[in-house]
């Protein structure tokens, strides 16, 4: 798989055909009289990033009347002045292709001078553009003190991590590729999780692209990003490979990842296929641009073998398999008044393939009207999600429920109001062994923007819940859900303040009467005096209560970031650090949490040649947890002292 | 015949003790009825008291799944103790499935605690549509957002604006408490109610955002503390460099004011920044957003030459105009916002 995902690369990169034609001779335009010579000269391809340029003027432009664009971009102040003309080194890289120069004055006499001549550029005698770089960060850290015998706090410690990134490209033809080295070594055991101790590449990405007028084309392959429709997959990350086709109004695309998510290539590249833990798929399309519709088929399938069980015996483990299918037709009926977004979906499921039981099948639709109007945007969609429909590439998303959604906002120079309004309900098939559920939410939020200072604004919610053909033994629901959240924030260019404040009540009107409310308000200040300092403290308090029982449960948490050089660009101490305290009044709960990390570092940039950036640092985390309730105290003090070491290149 | 009459006595008396011991020994559950999803997995917390408290622990081995006096799932986790207990039960759909497929829609989850005088705590679980099932997080997916999805970051030091998203999908609906936690800090709460909906994304907090002041590698987690979690929470990796993210500052423009009309000769003036070696003026057409034309100046003030308004510009029309300073590394360390100009005619001589 890995050597046709390269060969497939390559075979784009290297056999479409290119711009390399592009980079045919036109005869010079005779420049202006008024220009003796130029380097680059008119039409000269030069290989270069940032080629600098020379002019040889006829004669001196009366002062403080030269002009030089560059591209539409006014460098006049940037040029020097020589006796004969003037020389320009670019700052910024100059992009391949082409460019004009545009020079104009006028003599002493007051007539206009004008001329222009144009260039082309490339980056390397083979490829038009060609970029590398890369950059890493090597971190050694020893331990000075430690409280916790964790077992996982080491006594000294390697961290090394970069960059790499590259690109080549030639015409319509591009191969780009990224990854993300690591290494990381510590005298004790790494706590439990994806990194893991060694050399890895955590990620990687390698891109071939083609951009033709009629064919287009782009393999991936790496860590991808797979998305199709909403009921086949959708911003599904995983390792594995991509294709993309595109001809005149045509679209293919094809897809095989992981079904599980994978972190590095020491354990498996994964570029290979596990037919237990494999997601394949694909997708048709093409545009009707006379009537401005997109249709689109995509088929996927596949297997995840991941551990469903929870360590609960009797009950088999195989593997979860299926597939869906789904067609798609998107239109802009009225363009950017009414656009019309249809799916249909049918799915094949089965949660587990080594039971008693065969897969289960269903069906899912929708139909999306939206637009904007104005200052108004609308979205009005209905929705039905079968019973049994799931996607193998979205598992545990939302199945038996069928709806109607609608989202309103409207902008006003001084105001804005948002509605979110809809109605579903589940058990779609009226099964009488279940209840089914009603739900109807409604979302308001309303902002008043008329003092760009002092931005504010209010939202309401309200949601009912119930149940309905309850079977016999089966108790009915019914709840009713308020809340409401207010806003108001001051902004100055050194400091800002904020306040949020939300009260929320759930009230039970079953049987049991359960109801709960809750209050939240948070606070945030922001305080940036100079550019070198920044201080920002969000207290915040949550109270929760059992409106049955009387129980209330108080969390009361306050962060703190701080960063800032106390002596510009040498010292820098940074600070992040956070209490939280819980208690109930039932004395059920009564815990204080504190942490603290911070870091003292000294640059030694000046001490060393300016591609490499030193720094060394004292590094110390704190963290205090007491448990009055279970009488528990812990504190740990960790003080390490850190050298860094960071370093780029570039092409 | 007396003899006989006292044993009978005896037993009886012996009988109804035995009796009430073992009614007193009972367990019961609470709550006694959940409601479990049907085609998910839901989880709940079982609270178990004994009818008295004991002088030595007893166990319960295991619990079971029952449906129709049959057993169709075992759960290995051993519970201890001499009066109450707790146990976070995770009902998985597999258990679900198979009695709604036999035509069912109640089955019992049973705690036999050791000793011959206990009775078992019997939960009796109903099998309802989503919404309505015991709120519980069935599954947690994280990721980066802060300019495409991504498994797994790297940023430069105090690189601003790195967020953190979970997409908790669950049954029911409640209150949803938790905390966001980096390398064992706290770093935000989320309190909140989630209405019946299956899916809530949530994000760590914009002030203060993901802290990126130490390079190394850092462990963001979501730690869910209500509903109780039947599963270990997931986590996502982030790579600090030690390359400085350039502070990006605001730059503001002093003249002209916002949407006034201006002679095209007017001067372009914003406020100087300490750092900036360059600055870089443009002209965005204000209809269809495209750069017209613009210039890089060592000062902080411009004026357009009469010579470039009328190939790139053209008077009598609206256009927007923003700076970016650049520091001798050519990094932007400073943007203003837009601000619009109506460019005059130039007065006839």
């Amino acid at each position: 798989m890995k050597i046709c995902g390269f060969v497939l690369c390559a075979v784009l990169f290297l056999l479409l055909p290119g711009n390399v034609t592009a980079r045919q001779e036109t005869p010079p335009e005779a420049a202006t009289a008024w220009v003796v010579s130029s380097s680059p000269g008119p039409d000269e391809e030069v290989i270069a990033k940032t080629s600098p340029i020379q002019v040889v003027l006829a004669g001196p432009p009366a002062p403080q009347t030269l002009v030089v664009v560059l591209d539409g971009m006014d460098i006049t102040q940037l040029v020097k002045t020589t006796e004969t003309g003037f020389t320009y080194q670019p700052v910024f890289v100059l992009p391949p292709g082409s460019h004009t120069l545009n020079i104009s004055g006028t003599d002493a006499t007051g007539n206009l001078l004008q001329a222009s001549i144009p260039f082309k550029t490339r980056h390397t005698a083979s490829f038009e553009e060609a970029t590398v770089s890369a950059d890493m960060t090597g971190i050694y850290a020893t331990t000075l003190r430690k409280d916790s015998s964790d077992g996982t706090t080491p006594y000294n410690a390697v961290t090394v991590e970069g960059t790499v990134q590259g690109k080549l490209r030639e015409g319509i033809n591009e191969l780009s590729f990224e990854g993300y080295p690591v290494y990381v070594e510590q005298d004790k055991p790494l706590q439990t999780g994806s990194v893991e101790k060694g050399l890895d590449l955590r990620s990687f990405l390698i891109r071939g692209e083609h951009r033709g007028d009629t064919f287009q084309g782009k393999a991936e392959f790496g860590d991808v990003n797979v998305g199709e429709t909403p009921f086949t997959v959708q911003g599904l990350l995983r390792r594995g490979t991509k294709l993309n086709l595109g001809y005149g109004n045509g679209t293919l695309s094809f897809f095989s990842v992981r079904s599980q998510a994978i972190y590095g290539i020491r354990r498996t590249l994964g570029m290979t296929h596990d037919q237990d833990n494999q997601i394949i798929g694909g997708s048709a399309g093409f545009s009707l641009p006379g009537i401005r519709t997109e249709i689109k088929a995509t088929y996927l399938t596949g297997e995840d073998s991941s551990d469903l069980a929870y360590g609960i015996s009797g009950i088999e483990n195989g593997l979860r398999t299926g597939d869906v299918s789904s067609l798609r037709i998107t239109s802009q009926i009225i363009p950017t008044i009414l656009a019309v977004d249809f799916e249909a979906a049918y799915s094949r499921y089965d949660f587990d393939d080594a039971d008693e039981f065969d897969e289960v099948s269903d069906t899912a639709w929708r139909v999306d009207f939206s637009g904007t109007v104005k200052q108004y945007t609308y979205d009005l969609k209905y929705e039905y999600i079968g019973r049994d429909f799931e996607s193998i590439a979205v598992q545990g998303g939302t199945k038996d429920r069928e709806g109607i959604y609608f989202m309103g906002n409207a902008m006003f120079p001084r105001h804005s109001l948002s509605v979110l309004a809809s109605a579903f309900r589940d058990n779609v098939d009226r099964l009488s062994l279940m209840p089914r559920t009603i739900n109807i939410p409604l979302f308001l939020d309303y902002n008043y923007t008329r003092f760009a200072e002092i931005p504010m604004g209010i939202s309401f919610q309200h949601s009912i819940l119930k149940t309905s053909d309850e079977p016999s033994g089966f108790a009915s629901m019914e709840t009713v859900t308020d809340a409401v959240t207010g806003k108001i924030a001051y902004i100055r260019p050194k400091w800002n303040t904020g306040l949020t404040t939300s009260y929320s009540y759930i009230d039970d009107r079953s049987g049991l009467d359960l109801d709960t409310s809750a209050a939240n308000y948070t606070l945030t200040f922001t305080l940036a005096p100079r550019e070198e300092w920044s201080i920002s403290i969000v207290p915040n308090l949550v109270q929760q209560k059992n409106e049955d029982t009387g129980v209330r449960t108080d969390t009361y948490t306050t962060t703190v970031d701080l960063r800032s050089q106390p002596f510009r660009d040498l010292i820098y101490w940074d600070l992040g650090g956070s209490y939280s305290v819980s208690e109930a009044t039932d004395d059920s709960v009564d815990t204080e949490i504190t942490g603290i990390n911070t870091r003292l570092a000294c640059s030694l940039r000046r001490f060393f040649p300016a591609d490499l950036n030193p720094a060394v640092a004292l590094r110390g985390n704190y963290q205090r947890i007491k448990d009055k309730v279970a009488d528990t105290k812990t504190d740990d003090l960790t003080l390490f002292l850190v050298f860094e070491l960071q370093t780029k290149f570039g092409l | 015949m007396k003899t006989r009459k006292r044993s009978i006595q005896f037993f009886v008396f012996f009988m109804t003790l035995l009796w009430s011991a073992s009614a007193a020994l009972g367990a019961t559950s609470a709550p006694s009825n959940v409601n479990a999803a049907y085609g998910q997995s839901t989880s709940v917390t079982i609270h178990y008291t004994l009818s008295s408290p004991l002088a030595s622990p007893v166990t319960s081995t295991q619990g079971t799944f029952i449906f129709n006096d049959a057993i169709i799932g075992y759960v290995h986790t051993p519970i201890t103790t001499t009066f109450q207990a707790s146990e976070v039960l995770t009902i998985p759909q597999s258990i679900v499935e198979r009695v709604f497929r036999k035509g069912g829609n109640t089955f019992l989850y049973r705690r036999s605690f050791a000793g011959t005088f206990l009775d078992p705590a019997n939960v009796i679980i109903r099998i309802v549509p989503g919404s309505a099932a015991a709120f519980s997080v069935r599954r947690i997916e994280l990721y980066f957002d802060n300019v495409r999805k991504k498994n797994e970051e790297m940023v430069p030091r105090n690189f601003k604006g790195l967020k953190a998203c979970a997409d908790v999908y669950y049954n029911g609906s409640g209150f949803l408490n938790g905390y966001w936690k980096v390398d064992d800090r706290i770093i935000g709460q989320v309190n909140r109610f989630v209405p019946a909906g299956g899916k809530i994304t949530l994000a760590t907090p914009r002030i203060p955002d993901l802290p990126t002041f130490e390079p190394g590698y850092h462990i963001v987690k979501f730690v869910v503390t209500s509903p109780e979690m039947p599963f270990e929470v997931p986590e996502i990796v982030y790579w600090v460099k030690g390359t400085e993210a350039p502070a990006k500052k605001t730059l503001a423009l002093v003249k002209p004011r916002d949407g006034m009309d201006i002679p095209p000769d007017s001067l372009f003036e914003w406020g100087k920044m300490e750092k900036a070696s360059l600055y870089l003026i443009s002209f965005i057409q204000a209809d269809d957003k495209k750069i017209r034309f613009s210039a890089l100046t060592r000062k902080n003030t411009y004026r357009i030459p009469p010579t470039v308004l009328t190939e790139y510009l053209a008077p009598g029309k609206k256009y927007l105009w923003s700076v970016k300073g650049y520091d001798t590394g050519n990094n932007v360390i400073a943007e203003s916002a837009l601000q619009s100009i109506y460019l005059k005619p130039p007065s006839s001589p």
